[in-house]
C-alpha cells in the first residue's frame, strides 16, 4: 500500500472520530447516526449497516435507503441539516430488503436508480429466501418459524418484519415493502446534479445478480455495500463464485479512488484492490493446477505458487484461501481426441450358414473424434467413427452373395475416471447409434430373370447399441496426450437386418488435447 | 449427445461397391429343354419343348413362343407350334430351337407305336428347379400284364452329373440343364431326359 494511499485512509479514519464539527449537530438517534467524510460526503450509520450521502446545491444523493424506519429517521434528519436540499436521487447498491426497503420514503422527490437485474432479483427474493441471509428455513416450508428465527444471529431482523404477527415470517413480508426502481441502468451510468459527480458501476454477481458500486470521482471516494470479503483486512474468499469475485476485483480495480467503503464499515484502497486481484488470481490458478494435476488439499498448500506473497498480511491465512478456493471452484475438463482406431466386426450367428465359401475383411481402419467434458471422476463423451468399410463374400451353390458395409457411429458415454485426476484414463460406457451403409451385389443362379442373375442392394440400417471400453491416457506435455480407446458394442433389440453384425471391437491410438475449465 | 447420434445418422458414409447393371435383356446363350421328362417317344404322339435365354449373368428367360424350331428329319419330327412336336416314324432327329440368333439342339428317338417284350419303361414326375430331387420309374415289361420295377436292380447312369445325378432311380438336380438317365438291367437298356428347369 503506498504512502498515499495509507495517509489518505488514516485521515479518513480520524474524520470519523468525534469532532468539533459535529458537535453542532443533533445527537446521534440510538444506533443511528451521520457523519461526515469530506466537503459533503456524508456517511450514515443504522446500527451496523452503514450508506452515504452527497449533498449537492441543488439536491441530495443517497446511496442505500436502508431500511424503513432508518429512512424515515433519515429523511427527517437531512430536512434539518439540510431543509433547501431534497434527496433527488436514491441509488440502490443492490435489491436486498436491509439496504433497500426505505427508498419508498423518498419516492415524492427522489429518482430511485438501479441496476437493471434488480427487479427480477426482486422477484425472485419474494419467492425464496435470500442466501445471504444467514438463516436457515430448515424444515424446508418456505416460512421463517420462531425457532428458526431464535437461533439465529440475525434472528432479530427477520422476526421485526413479521407483519401480521403470527411468528412467522415469509419471503414476502420480507420484502413486502422493497419497490422496484423508477429507472435502472446497464453497466454503468453518471448521474450530475449541483456540480457533483456520481457512477453507477455494475460490479457482477458477487454476493447479488444486481450489485452496483458507488463511484465519486471528484472526491475519489467509492462505496460498496456488501462486497466479498476481500476487502476486510483479514482477506477471506468467501461463499461467492471465484470468478464472481475475480470479476468484481476486476471491476472495483479499475477504478481511481483513495477511500473505498463498505457497507459495513470496513475501508480499503485501490491499491490494496489490486494487489489483492493479483493474489486473487494466483491462488485461484494454483489451485486449478493442482487439482487439474490430482493433487489432494494438503498437497496443494504445500505448493509454493503463492510466495512472492508471503511478505504481504493478507497472505497469512494462505491455506484457508486454499482450502476455501479448493472446495469452492468447480473445475470442468474438456478433451478433445482424435484417434485411428481398427473395427473388428463379429460376424452375426448364421452368416457362413448353408454357404460353401465365406469370407470377411472384417478390420477395417476408422477414424473417431470424441468429446470429453469431464469433472475429476466423472463426465461424459460424445464421441463419432467412421472410416473404411467392411468387404464380405459368400458363396453357395445357389446364390453368391458380396456386398462392402460401411459404419458410421454416434456415442455418448458415461465416464468414469479411477484415479482422481483430469484427463487421466476412465472407464467409459453408453448408448450409441450405428448407422451401417450395405452396398453389394446378389447372385441368384440357375434361375429365371424374375428372381435370377446379379442384382445390386443397397441398404441402410439404423441400430441402437451398448457401448462400453476404456480409454488409456498418457500425458505427453502441455494440454496434449495420447489416447488409446478401446469400445466393445453390442446391438440391442431384434436386428432383423441379417447382415448387420451384433457386436463389433473397435481399438486404436490417438491423440487428445485438453484443458482444464474454471466453471465458477 | 445430438451432435454425435446427428453425425452418425446424417454423415455421407456411404459404402461404395462396383455393381454391374443386370443384363437381362442381352442374350448369352439359349437351352432348349424338354418341358417334361421324356424318354423314348411313339410315333404319332407329341413332345414339347421349353427354350431359354441365358443372359450373361446367368438369369433365364422364358422365350418358347418367341423362338423358332427345325427338326433334322421331318420323317421323323415334325415341328407344330410354340416348340410342339410330332412324332412320325421312328428313328432319330435332332431338334433346334432358334432364338435371337443363338441354337440349342436336343435329340429325340421316335419309336413304334407298339414295343417288343422284354422291354423298360421310364416314365418321372415333374422335376423342379435345381436343388430338388424326383424319382424315377423303372419297370421291366416281360409280358403284357406282367411287369415289375427294377429301380433297385437297374444300373443307373446319369450323362451329366452336374445337371442330375441319379441313385436307384432317385434324381437330385443340381443345375439348369438337361441330362439323360440310363438305367440298365439284363441286357437291355432305357433312356429318359430330365429336363431341370431355372428358379422361378
Amino acid at each position: 500500500m503506498s504512502t498515499r494511499t495509507r495517509l489518505a485512509l488514516a485521515s479518513f479514519t480520524a474524520m470519523l472520530l468525534p469532532a468539533p464539527l459535529f458537535a453542532q449537530l443533533p445527537p446521534p438517534d440510538g444506533n443511528r447516526e451521520i457523519t461526515r467524510i469530506q466537503d459533503d460526503l456524508y456517511r450514515v450509520r443504522d446500527d451496523g449497516r452503514y450508506t452515504i450521502v452527497l449533498v449537492t446545491r441543488e439536491g441530495i444523493i443517497l446511496g442505500d435507503p436502508l431500511s424503513f424506519e432508518t429512512a424515515t429517521w433519515l429523511k427527517a434528519e437531512l430536512a434539518l441539516r439540510f431543509p433547501e436540499q431534497p434527496v433527488r436521487y436514491v441509488l440502490h447498491s443492490h435489491h436486498h430488503f436491509d439496504r433497500a426497503e426505505g427508498a419508498a420514503v423518498f419516492t415524492a422527490t427522489a429518482e430511485v436508480v438501479a441496476h437493471r437485474n434488480f427487479p427480477a432479483a426482486l422477484s425472485a427474493a419474494r419467492r425464496s429466501w435470500p442466501e445471504f441471509y444467514g438463516i436457515a428455513d430448515r424444515n424446508d416450508n418456505g416460512v421463517l418459524d420462531a425457532p428458526e428465527m431464535a437461533d439465529s444471529p440475525r434472528g432479530a431482523l427477520a422476526r421485526a418484519k413479521d407483519r401480521d404477527g403470527n411468528g412467522r415470517v415469509t419471503p414476502d413480508e420480507l420484502y413486502r415493502r422493497v419497490l422496484e426502481p423508477e429507472t435502472t441502468y446497464d453497466s454503468r451510468r453518471t448521474i450530475l446534479l449541483g456540480g457533483r459527480t456520481v457512477e453507477l458501476v455494475y460490479t457482477g454477481n458477487a454476493h447479488a445478480s444486481d450489485m452496483t458500486a458507488l463511484y465519486f470521482p471528484i472526491e475519489r471516494v467509492l462505496f460498496v455495500a456488501d462486497p466479498p470479503p476481500v476487502t476486510a483486512s483479514r482477506f477471506m474468499v468467501g461463499t461467492d463464485a471465484p470468478r464472481d469475485v475475480l470479476s468484481w476485483l476486476d471491476v472495483i480495480g479499475q477504478l481511481d479512488f483513495e477511500i473505498g467503503l463498505t457497507g459495513n464499515n470496513e475501508t480499503f484502497s485501490a491499491e490494496s484492490i489490486r494487489e489483492r486481484r493479483a493474489y486473487f488470481a494466483d491462488l485461484i490458478a494454483g489451485v486449478v493446477q493442482g487439482r487439474a494435476a490430482g493433487l489432494s488439499l494438503a498437497q496443494i498448500q504445500a505448493l509454493p505458487f503463492l510466495a512472492k506473497y508471503a511478505s504481504e498480511s493478507f497472505a497469512a491465512d494462505r491455506a484457508i484461501h486454499i482450502a476455501a478456493v479448493y472446495r469452492t471452484v468447480r473445475l470442468v475438463n474438456l478433451d478433445m481426441y482424435a484417434a485411428a482406431v481398427g473395427n473388428y466386426a463379429l460376424r452375426p450367428a448364421g452368416f457362413c450358414e448353408g454357404f460353401t465359401a465365406c469370407r470377411s475383411i472384417r478390420l477395417v481402419p476408422l477414424a473417431a473424434v470424441g468429446l470429453s467434458i469431464s469433472g475429476v471422476r466423472r463426465g461424459v463423451t460424445a464421441e463419432f467413427t467412421a472410416g473404411d468399410q467392411s468387404w464380405h463374400t459368400r458363396t453357395s451353390h445357389f446364390y453368391d452373395q458380396e456386398f462392402a458395409a460401411r459404419q458410421s457411429r454416434g456415442s455418448v458415454l458415461f465416464r468414469y475416471q479411477p484415479v482422481r485426476r483430469f484427463s487421466s484414463s476412465a472407464l467409459v460406457g453408453g448408448l450409441s447409434v450405428t448407422v451401417t451403409d450395405f452396398k453389394g451385389m446378389t447372385h441368384q443362379k440357375e434361375a429365371s430373370a424374375r428372381v435370377g442373375g446379379l442384382r445390386p442392394f443397397s441398404t441402410r440400417t439404423t441400430t441402437m447399441g451398448v457401448t462400453g471400453g476404456i480409454d488409456v491416457r498418457l500425458h505427453v506435455g502441455g494440454r496434449v496426450g495420447v489416447v488409446v480407446p478401446m469400445r466393445v458394442t453390442h446391438i440391442v433389440g431384434n436386428e432383423t437386418n441379417p447382415l448387420v453384425p451384433r457386436t463389433d471391437l473397435q481399438a486404436g491410438v490417438g491423440l487428445t488435447y485438453g484443458f482444464v475449465w474454471r466453471a465458477n | 449427445m445430438l451432435l454425435a447420434f446427428g453425425l452418425a445418422a446424417l454423415c455421407g458414409c456411404e459404402a461404395s461397391y462396383p455393381t454391374i447393371p443386370t443384363q437381362s435383356d442381352v442374350v448369352a446363350r439359349v437351352v432348349l429343354q424338354y418341358r417334361f421328362p421324356t424318354s423314348t417317344v411313339a410315333a404319332g404322339s407329341t413332345f414339347s419343348f421349353y427354350l431359354y435365354s441365358v443372359s450373361p449373368d446367368g438369369a433365364f428367360t422364358d422365350v418358347t413362343f418367341q423362338a423358332q424350331y427345325f427338326s433334322s428329319d421331318l420323317t421323323v419330327a415334325r415341328p407344330r407350334s410354340d416348340g410342339i412336336f410330332t412324332a412320325v416314324e421312328p428313328g432319330a432327329a435332332e431338334i433346334v430351337g432358334a432364338y435371337n440368333g443363338f441354337t440349342a439342339s436336343m435329340p429325340v428317338v421316335v419309336r413304334p407305336q407298339t414295343r417288343t417284350y422284354p422291354f423298360i419303361e421310364m416314365s418321372a414326375g415333374s422335376v423342379g428347379a435345381a436343388g430338388g430331387s424326383t424319382s424315377i420309374r423303372a419297370l421291366l415289361w416281360q409280358a403284357p400284364s406282367l411287369s415289375r420295377s427294377i429301380a433297385t436292380e437297374g444300373t443307373w447312369t446319369s450323362s451329366d452329373p452336374g445337371v442330375a445325378t441319379v441313385n436307384y432311380g432317385t434324381v437330385h438336380t443340381w443345375s439348369v440343364g438337361t441330362a439323360l438317365i440310363i438305367v440298365t438291367f439284363n441286357g437291355l437298356s432305357e433312356s429318359i431326359y430330365i429336363p431341370v428347369p431355372p428358379r422361378s
